[in-house]
């Protein structure tokens, strides 16, 4: 059951917020019932006061009962709208993130190799939280800070227009000197961070570079220039608190005289018996929290400009692609039976490596590829799964590559690249890539089975039973992030395994015995002749041994077939392959030798 | 008698423990002592200040109101001077907390900057650059914020609730006891919120971190994903996840939602015990018939009592995390330093090497060395260099070989067997003579922000301009520089113009000859390079070459130049040694190289 997703309409950030048009609604009400009602808090306060100077026992507990009763009603309030709101944006984030990441594992492999690791990150995760978190303590200032001021201003204005008037007059100046002061204080951060900065680029090129410090003798002089920089950074410090403290005092003023004038006019209220003693008090306490909050309300717009450009970053990569509209047909295809290329030219930005490349492969081969470093072998990988773009004539069966839909090609072709990447799940899933539900094992039994039974031939002809046995969990043991928890081998074998478990007619097996010792190599090689005889495998390594007994080879050199054939047709030829198979024996030999 | 022994010796142990922290404060305090004295009398005044507007309160109220006793206007004024008294010293009080801080950390920076010079290779090999980073900035950040938002915070708030308790007692001793006995309750229920959130914190970041792998898992694997077609198990199995942090995250919200409206109703409670219990009639007998002031006053005190209360809850909390910071820095105080070197004969010795006759022949014998994380990398090399000769080492990537010139070059010392130069240890070769006796040129170039002056001399004044320009001569880089226009002060590096690879190892070599150095080590000075540039690069090396001894580095036997011996490395040994010839003819490692070579295969 899918829990995220976008929303149904148009998809733009106000209406990825109103899929949640409940706590929407019930926040805004609680979030206008607090910041309106919060001012009973000081009225009620000020009749207490009055009932406990000179009313009766009745009145005193009525009025403290009033008091404590309207002051739990809207804290009550206040807490059902930060409950909701926050349970609002947790919500709207998670449908922002899985669809990034739905739309983003739908693109075409070409276009996210563009992409960045990183880049997609930042943008999943830092952006997203941006926008959320700004938009919602956007929403809350407007409540918390604009609509409370102005409930305070209203009621102040009633209580006494002629007051309010003359005691507000300094609240502009207050709002003027803070975000004046604003820009001042920002530079002044600036420059502080700058110069941290500084100091820590400093202090990383020193780690980085410390062999080279050390041999030159120079780590002092390094050193110093690092010092110097925190020099630099503390002056500014300094600075810029001292320009922000010393608004302290100056907002004690202003905010000060505003006191004066409400002591000053509301006290001869009191004294004409306008207003008694607690209303007087009610009305301070309402205008140091009104004054008070002058502050902080500029503060608010401030990071709006750096949300709207992360909302944009978010959108501009959540396109709907055409990979995504992919056909599910489960209908049985015909085996493949050849691969025959013919002029394939292929490269990427426009720069061919491959150039005119002609072979054929039929079903139930071995094909090795090998070559110099550069020579093409990579390219020839990248070429031959389908989901690059290529100039000339790739066929399985007569079917041109380029022209199978996406689905077909997936159930044809399988891979294991050179890289050796595993998912951080167990051993089992890795393979399989599929997750293993026990319950699942009673429905569909025909497929299960099926499934178990290519589980275990791929174990077997990689060589994975025996360090299955090592394995506490055996297949279930969990293989940590990026398969940290198991060898390099057992990676190489589980990656392999899992290319030639997938049922496919085509597998593509890169450079994948370079951590698996030359017993093992043959061993799985030799498993591979018998027991895949239904596929076509293509073997790409640039250790010759491990061609002495498969069907063709193939040497690549800067993008061109130099050689062709079996085996032992090659060394009869005595060229490249003939040589570099020889010194390959050699080093082999008197490696195992020194080692031995 | 043990046990109180054993109890003095630990507690010396943990103050010695923070000795960089104790020197710190001493060294400060002497140069910025008045800022610690004026950061004392600010807290102790900030707390009596404090009180003024309420007790002025009550004068206002009872004195003028009611009776109208005193002028009003003038109480109005001095309720104005009392505000702005508070706003004074507020200012003085963390302008003084800032400054002698930041003096503090600076003094601690320095401290850790000059430990950094006497670490062994084998901290940087074994610690993460992130870490050691980190020292420096979040661990010092935390101590910064143990002082200022911790220690002082926590002082002046408590300095508060005493003249708080202190104002309330004497408006009304029964008052005074309300307020005592709330303070245990807003503490604890305070407390409890912040704990309860600081664990739900803890474990929403458990899960925004698996979040964050498995995104990661994904964007990197996306080409598996891609030809398996996997996507949509990929997107099924990452919305559980997301659900996880969810459920975290709500777990967190309920307290951090309902902790400041519970607080509220609590206060608004207290205060309004205190008021009932304050009024004329309230239908006991405990009444205790204050007046109008004094009630005023005392719904002021108590407000502005709840916040330090508060306050110092939330103070505990830093202080606890920051003082695991502080105990990161004391660990990294506590990193084992270097031994042997600085010892003073050994700058004779080798004064007297450089100035003297300088024997620069080399003796390894039998040698072995493992890196930190324990393989052995060279297992019993033997090798002679005789002074003045030009020799290459030449071996598969992974061999040793950069290894084997990083322990001539003296950056480690070997576990077992001895490598001499001129018969000294180089290794114990002090930091100002390194350069004068040997010149490297290592695998990877390290460029520095700065001019391509400062690139050559690194910063080291004592060598001339003459020197600089006798280098770049030699090397080739004199036209080249001599054709930009700021020439030798040109800026490269991060964010200035870019040299290319070519005339970077150009100037890697410069570096090393420009004080003249006997002994010279290059490693894979060639490799990377067009043909044009290296034919450059040769005919430097054969500039620079004259009666210096010459080892050289390559993993191509291209990249030998004029060897008079090579020597073959494999697997952490010197295989075959001899001259080109001699060993061409022999059907060993070095010609099977030879031809790998020559066909453009990768030898490895």
């Amino acid at each position: 059951m899918k829990l995220f997703g976008p929303p149904k309409t148009k998809e733009t950030l106000f209406q990825y917020l109103l899929k949640y048009k409940f706590q929407f609604i019930v926040s805004s009400l609680t979030g206008i019932i607090y910041n309106t009602a919060i001012v009973l808090g000081p009225i009620l306060l000020g009749r207490l006061i009055d009932a406990a100077g000179g009313g009766t026992g009745q009145q005193v507990f009525l009025s403290a009962f009033f008091f404590v009763g309207v002051t739990a009603f809207f804290q009550f309030s206040r807490f059902i709208k930060r409950w909701y709101m926050r349970d609002q944006f947790n919500r709207v984030a998670c449908d922002l993130r899985q669809t990034f990441l739905e739309r983003t594992l739908h693109r075409t492999l070409p276009e996210l190799e563009k992409e960045t690791v990183g880049d997609l990150m930042s943008r999943t995760v830092g952006d997203i939280t941006l926008v959320v978190d700004t938009v919602m303590s956007t929403i809350n200032e407007g409540w918390d800070t604009w609509l409370l001021m102005m409930s305070y201003f209203v009621v102040l204005t009633v209580m006494d227009w002629k007051i309010t008037l003359i005691a507000t007059l300094l609240v502009p100046v207050t709002l003027l000197v803070a975000h004046n002061m604003r820009h001042i204080l920002y530079n002044y951060a600036l420059d502080a961070r700058k110069s941290a900065s500084t100091a820590n680029t400093g202090l990383q090129r020193y780690l980085g570079s410390i062999s080279v410090l050390r041999l030159f003798g120079r780590e002092a002089s390094e050193a110093k220039e690092i010092m110097d920089a925190y020099n630099t950074q503390v002056r500014f410090n300094i600075k810029q608190m001292l320009l922000q403290q010393s608004l302290l005092p100056i907002y004690a003023l202003l905010a000060g005289l505003g006191i004066v004038v409400v002591i000053g006019l509301g006290g001869e209220k009191v004294m004409v018996g306008d207003w008694t003693v607690g209303t007087f008090n009610a009305y301070m306490v309402m205008f140091v929290a009104f004054s008070g909050r002058t502050r902080v309300a500029a503060k608010v717009f401030n990071r709006w400009h750096g949300a709207r450009a992360a909302w944009q970053r978010v959108k501009e990569k959540m396109v709907i692609s055409v990979d995504s509209t992919l056909t599910t047909n489960e209908e049985s295809l015909e085996p493949i039976y050849t691969i025959k290329v013919e002029q394939l030219t292929f490269g990427f930005n426009e720069q061919p490596v491959l150039h005119n490349l002609c072979f054929e492969g039929h079903r139930g081969q071995i094909i090795g590829v090998t070559g110099a470093v550069g020579s093409g072998k990579t390219a020839l990988v990248n070429a031959l799964t389908g989901l690059y773009p290529y100039h000339g004539s790739i066929t399985l069966n007569n079917d041109e590559l380029r022209d199978l839909p996406l689905t077909t090609m997936r159930k044809r072709i399988s891979y294991a690249g050179h890289e050796q990447f595993l998912f951080s799940m167990s051993i089992r899933e890795n393979i399989l890539l599929k997750t293993i539900d026990e319950n699942s094992s009673l429905i569909d039994d025909e497929a299960n089975r099926t499934t178990a039974h290519l589980l275990d031939k791929s174990l077997k002809s990689t060589a994975l039973y025996e360090d299955l046995g090592r394995f506490e969990q055996g297949l279930d043991t969990q293989v940590g992030e990026k398969g940290a928890k198991v060898s390099g081998g057992q990676r190489q074998r589980i990656s392999m395994a899992r290319a030639i478990c997938a049922k496919a007619d085509i597998i593509l097996l890169d450079d994948p015995f370079s951590a698996v010792d030359i017993a093992t190599e043959k061993v799985i090689i030799d498993h591979l002749k018998s027991d895949y005889k239904d596929q076509i495998v293509f073997l790409f390594t640039h250790r010759l041994t491990a061609f002495e007994h498969i069907n063709q080879v193939l040497v690549l050199e800067h993008g061109k077939i130099i050689e062709q054939g079996t085996h032992a047709d090659l060394i009869k030829q005595q060229g490249v392959y003939d040589e570099i198979y020889k010194a390959q024996v050699f080093m082999g030999v008197n490696h195992n030798e020194q080692t031995a | 008698m043990n046990r109180l022994l054993k109890r003095s010796k630990s507690s010396r142990d943990s103050l010695r423990d923070y000795k960089f922290l104790r020197e710190a404060v001493i060294t400060v305090s002497k140069t910025k002592g008045l800022y610690a004295v004026l950061l004392i009398l600010a807290v102790i005044l900030g707390a009596v200040v404090n009180i003024w507007p309420s007790l002025m309160l009550r004068r206002i109220v009872d004195g003028s109101l009611v009776s109208g006793s005193e002028s009003l206007w003038k109480l109005a004024f001095l309720y104005l001077g009392a505000v702005l008294l508070g706003g004074v010293v507020d200012f003085i009080r963390e302008i003084s907390a800032t400054v002698y801080g930041q003096y503090v950390l600076l003094n601690i920076r320095k401290q850790m900057l000059d430990r950094l010079q006497n670490l062994p290779m084998k901290y940087y090999l074994g610690v993460p650059v992130g870490e050691t980073i980190s020292r420096f900035t979040s661990d010092l950040d935390a101590v910064n914020t143990l002082f200022s938002a911790g220690l002082v915070s926590a002082l002046a708030d408590l300095l508060k609730i005493i003249s708080l308790l202190g104002a309330l007692f004497i408006l009304s001793k029964p008052l005074g006891l309300i307020a005592i006995g709330s303070l245990p309750v807003i503490f604890i229920l305070s407390n409890f919120f912040r704990k309860r959130i600081y664990t739900r914190q803890k474990e929403v970041r458990k899960r925004v971190s698996d979040i964050n792998t498995g995104i990661q898992e994904i964007y990197s694997g996306m080409k598996l994903i891609k030809i398996f077609g996997k996507e949509n198990f990929f997107a099924e199995r990452f919305e559980p996840s997301l659900e996880k942090h969810r459920l975290a995250m709500n777990a967190n919200s309920i307290y951090d939602a309902w902790f400041p409206c519970i607080m509220q109703m609590v206060r608004a409670s207290v205060i309004a015990l205190a008021i009932i219990v304050g009024a004329k009639n309230n239908m006991t007998s405990f009444a205790l018939g204050l007046s109008l002031g004094t009630l005023a006053a005392a719904a002021d005190l108590f407000i502005r009592l709840f916040d330090p209360i508060e306050a110092v809850a939330s103070e505990i909390q830093t202080i606890q995390q920051a003082v695991a910071g502080l105990d990161r820095i004391k660990q990294f105080f506590h990193e084992p330093l270097e031994l042997g070197t600085q010892s003073n004969d050994v700058n004779n010795i080798f004064d007297v090497v450089v100035t003297g006759a300088t024997d620069s022949s080399i003796v390894v014998k039998d040698v072995h060395f493992s890196y930190p994380n324990g393989k052995e990398v060279i297992c019993g090399a033997n090798m002679f260099v005789s002074a003045g000769s030009k020799v290459a080492i030449a071996g598969r990537t992974g061999s040793g070989k950069t290894t084997l010139m990083t322990l001539i070059a003296g950056l480690y010392p070997t576990k077992k067997g001895t490598i001499t130069i001129g018969g000294h240890d180089p290794f114990q070769m002090p930091a100002h003579t390194r350069r004068r006796f040997i010149g490297i040129v290592p695998q990877t170039v390290q460029l520095f922000n700065g001019t391509i002056y400062h690139n050559i001399t690194l910063r080291d004044d004592s060598i001339t301009r003459e020197q600089v320009i006798r280098a770049i001569e030699t090397v080739g880089l004199g036209s080249t520089i001599e054709k930009l226009p700021e020439g030798l002060e040109t800026l490269i590096g991060e964010g200035a113009s870019q040299l290319s690879f070519g005339q970077t190892q150009l100037l890697s070599l410069a570096r090393a000859i420009v004080t003249d150095p006997p002994l010279l080590l290059l490693d894979e000075l060639t490799s990377g390079l067009d043909a044009i540039t290296e034919r450059q690069v040769l005919d430097a090396i054969r500039n620079v070459s004259g009666k210096r001894t010459i080892i050289t580095i390559s993993h191509r036997l291209s990249g030998i130049i004029d060897a008079e011996v090579v020597h073959i490395m494999e697997s952490g040994s010197i295989m075959e040694s001899g001259t080109p010839e001699e060993l061409t003819s022999q059907e060993g490692w070095y010609s099977i190289y030879k031809r790998l070579e020559e066909r453009g295969w990768r030898v490895s």
